[in-house]
Parts: structure tokens; C-alpha cells; sequence
């Protein structure tokens, strides 16, 4: 279970590692309260759809998973990201409520990023990867949660250093974006260094 | 088939129970309830909840400014919210000050009502209403100012204070620029607009100073000077303003919609020294004060100083003129930045934040003193407020009014 958790917030970073969900990684880190926000979020929606999805597919679509109705020769498995898109549209819509009753500024920060997440690769990824490593409903608990904060946390980082980085003196050119690529690139070469702790 | 047949049902089922989910989800987060809104210290209204600010003030005719139709760009619709400060929205902290966001300031376009709500108002707010005014005459002042008087109801001619604006609003349209009528003498400067077309889909609104006198004001009359605005010359292909466009299209008799009078822009009351800064269509609020303070018999020296281009830009010059000669202590003075050879110019020439520098700061014992009232293009405005700063006036004693939004 460790080494799950530890993979799935350092070295399978899914922003860092795997360069997942970037568009919004760039876009909503210019502050370091709207990332916190939105980290919050992808943790939730993560820590949720991964399980969800995980329980769908271990009793509906999995080779044999529908035999306890008695069809087990049924192979639903071609459905899932259909159903898993679907899962988690739903969540983020869920998510998109309860932001606009409860933290309306954040909701209005979020902006269009919010609703995107439906979309997020890091999102559906965290659902495949589930799915392609077989981790059983409770380490899918683990990695979902785990991968979410791993997100989250890069983000934060992320978004701390670009605020930063706006007192600094760069060059005219890399500011704003170049800049940020850049910075992307260091940390996740900070963050493959962890793949050396793991071992 | 059996697989094709669980893969359907699985799916129509799966579809189902998220839409259920999220439809209880909806109806427990977003109810259906009323919500009371308390302004000032009247009796409480009722609105439903969600709704924003704005729109349920609207509903009960309280119409706040709102330039920018609820988008959180103008920051015109602001309320004080009263009781425990509420997280400002990202448009509210763009707009608004630290120091005023401590003070509870919000815009209303950005609050939804989610539980009762008191709000503080300006009095004067309350007294606008919606109106209809109809267009008694129009003529051009310069070739691309139009000064259009509008009948309006007289409780409403009779609460606007000088330096208020009105919003008037602009139905749907497709206007093109060779149907307008422009005056003999402007007609070259009209040759190359006339291709120039403004469609408009919905309504849209805008805001436009109250240039009034008290003499107008009394005979029921709304001056106002549009601007037309143009595509910025960089990019000439960008339709022309909205609502300026019709406002040069509209004809005697027609009716307008709008909405006021708003704003607080206001000559101080007292006896300091008054400097009005303008140019352009920065002339309407100025107007509006100058008449207003001679009007009341100010006895303190009041200094008006236009900016222009050129001998064609400058309007109502007489008027002040014939001012001066009634009032010692009124004094009036243009600078033309650009004049032609023909215009036979032999006053102050260049801008007027250096002719107020030459004219008058350099030579005023106290110009600190003064209380500054700007009106006019953004890089005036900015030019004036640095010679103001190099003079040593505090930012305190300089009132301006911001178009450019
Ligand atoms: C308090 C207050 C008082 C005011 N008083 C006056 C007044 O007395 N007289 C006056 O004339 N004005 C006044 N204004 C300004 C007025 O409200 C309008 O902003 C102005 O008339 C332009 O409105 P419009 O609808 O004609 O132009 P808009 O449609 O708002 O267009 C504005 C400009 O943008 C350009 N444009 C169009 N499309 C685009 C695009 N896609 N991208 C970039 N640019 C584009 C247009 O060509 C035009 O130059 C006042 C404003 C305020 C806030
Ligand atoms: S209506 Fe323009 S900011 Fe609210």
C-alpha cells in the first residue's frame, strides 16, 4: 500500500511524471490560492471517480466480471472509458455545485478550467492506470487519492514558484509562459529523482 | 447479441443514475427558496435564490450603473454589503481597492443571492429610475461629437446633480453610416466612414454625462455629447461603437430608452479654488458643474481649461466666453494641440496638461490648495495627473471621471 501511495504522489507524479492535465497545470497556476483551490478539487474528484470506476469495472465490465448474473462469458471491458468519462463528468458536475454554493469566488476563479477537468487526461488517466496496473478496489482507493494529491501538490508548488518568478528579472521573452515550460521542466527533474528513492 | 444487449442496458442504466444523482445533488444545493434583500434602511425585498444582485435590484427598480451589462468589467455597480466581509469575487478584487473591499465594497453583477442580504446604497442611487426620453434636437459640434437634447421626465431632470450621467440603451440594429446626416462643412472628414457599418443583435447600454445647465435642467432637458466611437486605427476592419453609432443614426422625435441620472462625480461644496481639466466629450460633466457652482453663486475662482485639436474640435467656446464677461471669477482657457494653418489660431497652442503647467501651476502661490476636476481621453487625464503630481497636489484633491471603460 506505501509503495503505492508514495508512487502515485512522487514518482508516478501524473502532472510531472507523466506530463498529464498540463493545459490546466499552466493555466490555473498563476495563483497560488486558485491552484490551491483547484488541487483541492482534483483530489476529490481523483479520490472519488478512481474508486468508483474501480468497482464498476471489478463487477460490470471486467472479463467474467458479470457472472454473477450469470453471463459469464460477457467481456463489457470495451465500454470503459465511455463509462469512465461518464463517472466522471457527473463528479466534476457535482463539483461545479458545490463550488458555486460553497466557495463562489474560487468557482469564478476556476472559471472554464473547472468544468474542463472533465476532460483533464490526468483525470481519465488515473482511471486507466487503475485499470492497466489491476489494483484491486482498496489500492485503487490508495492510488486514487494518492495520485490526486500528487497533482495537487505539483500545481501548488508550481503555481508558488510563478508567483515568484513575477518579482524576478528575466529575460523579455521568457516571461509568463517560456518561463513557466521551463520551470515545468525542473521540476520534473526534480521529481524523477524520487524514481531513485523508490528502489 | 446477449453482450450488445448488457453493454446497452448497463449503459442507459449508468446514464440514468448519474442524472438522478446529480438532479437530488441540484435540487439540495441550488433550492428554489426566496431570499430577502434589505437596502439601505427600507423594507426588505424578495428574491429568489441565485439570482444575482444586479438583477434582482433591477427587479425592483433600483438600477445601479452597469455600463458593462453585468460582465464585472466597468465596476460601476458597486454596493457596500453590510455585516461579515464576504471573499471577493476575482472581478471584485481587479476593480476595487484593498481599502475598499475591507470596507464590505462589492460589485452587484458578482453577488448571488444565497442568503438575506443588507446592502448599503447611495441615496442618490435610489432616486434613478427608468425613464424614456424623447430626442427634441440634435446638431453636430464637431465632426465626430453629436449633442442630442433629450425631453425627459421632469422628476428626473429635477434629481440630477452636474456631473451625473444617464444610461441609455440601444435597440438591436443595422445601421451603415452612409444614412447619417453630416452637416456641409464636415463633410470631408466624413469620406472615408461611410463604408462603415454597426450591427448590433441585442440590446446594449451605455453611459453618457449629463451636460446640462440648471436653465436646461429646468426646462426638463438632458444634453448629452456622443462621441463617435471609432475602430482604433490599427485595426480599422473592427465594427464601430454600438451604441454611439445609433446615438449619430437617431432623429428628432425618436424615443430612447435609459436609465438615471447615476454617477458620483460632483463638484465639492466650499469655497477652494476650482481647476477643470477637459477634452473631447470630457466636456459634458465639466459643463454641468461650471453652470451649476456659477449658477449657486460660487465666489471662489473656478478655471476651465479645454484641450483640443484643432479650431473644428472645439465647441461651446462662446458660451464661456460670454461666461467670463458675467463672472469675474470664471476663467477660461483652451489649448490647441494641433491647429491648422487656416483656423487662424492666436491662443495657447500644444497640450493643455502643459498649458495648465505654464499657465497656471507654475505661477500659482498654492496650487495645493485647488480642488482638480478631470474629464476626459485616458492619456490626458494620465498627462495632468503627472503635472498635478510634479505641482505637489495631493491625490485627495483630484476628482476625475473615467470614460474609458
Ligand atoms: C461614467 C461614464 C460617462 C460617460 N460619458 C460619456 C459622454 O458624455 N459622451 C460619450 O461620448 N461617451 C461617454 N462615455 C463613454 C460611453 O459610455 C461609451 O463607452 C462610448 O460611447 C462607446 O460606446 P459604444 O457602444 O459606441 O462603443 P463600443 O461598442 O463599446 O466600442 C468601443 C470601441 O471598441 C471598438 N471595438 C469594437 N469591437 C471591438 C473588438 N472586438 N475588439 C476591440 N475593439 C473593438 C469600437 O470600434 C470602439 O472604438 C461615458 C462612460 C462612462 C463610464
Ligand atoms: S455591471 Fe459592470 S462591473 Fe458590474
Amino acid at each position: 500500500m506505501t509503495e503505492i501511495l508514495f508512487a502515485a504522489i512522487l514518482t508516478d507524479n501524473l502532472a510531472l511524471s507523466f506530463f498529464l492535465g498540463i493545459c490546466t497545470f499552466l493555466a490555473v497556476s498563476q495563483r497560488l490560492s486558485t491552484a490551491l483551490g483547484l488541487g483541492i478539487a482534483v483530489i476529490v474528484v481523483q479520490g472519488v471517480t478512481v474508486p468508483v470506476n474501480a468497482l464498476i469495472h471489478a463487477v460490470l465490465l471486467a472479463p467474467g466480471a458479470l457472472h454473477w448474473i450469470g453471463l459469464p462469458e460477457i467481456d463489457l471491458s470495451f465500454l470503459r472509458i465511455i463509462v469512465f468519462i461518464g463517472v466522471i463528468a457527473a463528479m466534476v458536475q457535482l463539483m461545479e455545485l458545490l463550488l458555486d454554493r460553497f466557495v463562489p469566488a474560487l468557482h469564478r476563479a476556476l472559471g472554464v478550467f473547472l468544468p474542463l477537468i472533465t476532460v483533464n487526461c490526468a483525470i481519465l488517466g488515473g482511471s486507466l492506470f487503475m485499470v492497466e496496473r489491476r489494483y484491486d478496489p482498496l489500492e485503487a482507493v490508495v492510488w486514487g487519492i494518492g495520485s490526486g494529491i500528487g497533482w495537487a501538490l505539483a500545481i501548488i508548488a508550481f503555481a508558488a514558484i510563478r508567483e515568484r518568478l513575477r518579482y524576478a528579472d528575466m529575460p523579455e521573452g521568457l516571461r509568463g509562459l517560456g518561463g513557466a515550460f521551463i520551470v515545468t521542466g525542473l521540476m520534473s527533474l526534480g521529481f524523477s529523482g524520487f524514481g531513485g528513492l523508490a528502489q | 447479441m446477449t453482450g450488445v444487449l448488457a453493454g446497452v442496458v448497463l449503459l442507459v442504466t449508468l446514464v440514468l443514475a448519474l442524472s438522478t444523482a446529480l438532479l437530488i445533488a441540484r435540487r439540495r444545493l441550488v433550492p428554489d427558496l426566496p431570499v430577502a434583500v434589505t437596502v439601505n434602511d427600507r423594507a426588505p425585498f424578495e428574491s429568489r435564490f441565485g439570482t444575482d444582485l444586479l438583477g434582482a435590484l433591477a427587479a425592483q427598480d433600483i438600477l445601479l450603473p452597469a455600463a458593462c451589462g453585468g460582465a464585472g468589467t466597468c465596476g460601476q455597480c458597486r454596493v457596500r454589503v453590510r455585516g461579515e466581509i464576504v471573499a471577493p469575487m476575482p472581478a471584485e478584487r481587479a476593480r476595487l481597492s484593498r481599502a475598499e473591499r475591507r470596507q464590505g465594497m462589492h460589485l452587484a453583477c458578482q453577488i448571488r443571492l444565497r442568503a438575506p442580504l443588507t446592502i448599503e446604497l447611495p441615496e442618490a442611487i435610489l432616486g434613478a429610475r427608468g425613464f424614456e426620453g424623447t430626442v427634441l434636437r440634435t446638431r453636430f459640434l464637431t465632426p465626430l461629437i453629436r449633442e442630442i437634447v433629450l425631453d425627459a421626465p421632469p422628476d428626473v431632470t429635477a434629481s440630477v446633480k452636474a456631473g451625473a450621467f444617464v444610461s441609455l440603451t440601444a435597440p438591436p440594429h443595422d445601421l451603415g453610416f452612409d444614412a447619417i446626416e453630416v452637416p456641409e462643412r464636415f463633410s470631408e472628414d466624413w469620406a472615408e466612414l461611410r463604408a462603415l457599418r454597426a450591427i448590433v443583435t441585442a440590446p446594449v447600454t451605455r453611459a453618457y454625462s449629463i451636460a446640462s445647465t440648471p436653465a436646461d435642467r429646468r426646462q426638463g432637458q438632458l444634453v448629452l455629447l456622443i462621441r463617435l466611437a471609432l475602430p482604433p486605427p490599427d485595426r480599422p476592419r473592427l465594427p464601430p461603437g454600438a451604441v454611439s453609432s445609433w446615438l449619430f443614426h437617431v432623429k428628432e422625435g425618436a424615443r430612447i430608452a435609459a436609465s438615471g441620472p447615476h454617477g458620483d462625480f460632483r463638484a465639492q461644496q466650499g469655497t477652494r479654488e476650482m481647476v477643470l481639466v477637459g477634452g473631447g466629450v470630457g466636456m459634458a460633466p465639466l459643463r454641468a458643474i461650471i453652470h451649476e457652482r456659477l449658477d449657486q453663486g460660487a465666489p471662489q475662482p473656478i478655471s476651465f481649461w479645454y484641450g483640443a485639436r484643432r479650431r473644428d474640435d472645439l465647441f461651446y467656446a462662446e458660451e464661456f466666453t460670454a461666461l467670463t464677461r458675467h463672472h469675474p471669477n470664471f476663467r477660461f482657457e483652451v489649448a490647441l494641440s494641433d491647429p491648422r494653418p487656416d483656423d487662424g489660431w492666436e491662443g495657447r497652442t500644444g497640450f493643455v496638461h502643459v498649458a495648465l503647467r505654464e499657465g497656471f501651476l507654475r505661477d500659482h502661490p498654492e496650487p495645493e490648495a485647488c480642488d482638480y476636476y478631470l474629464c476626459g481621453p485616458p492619456l490626458m487625464i494620465a498627462a495632468v495627473m503627472g503635472v498635478l503630481n510634479e505641482a505637489g497636489v495631493p491625490p485627495g484633491r483630484i476628482f476625475f471621471d473615467d470614460f474609458g471603460s
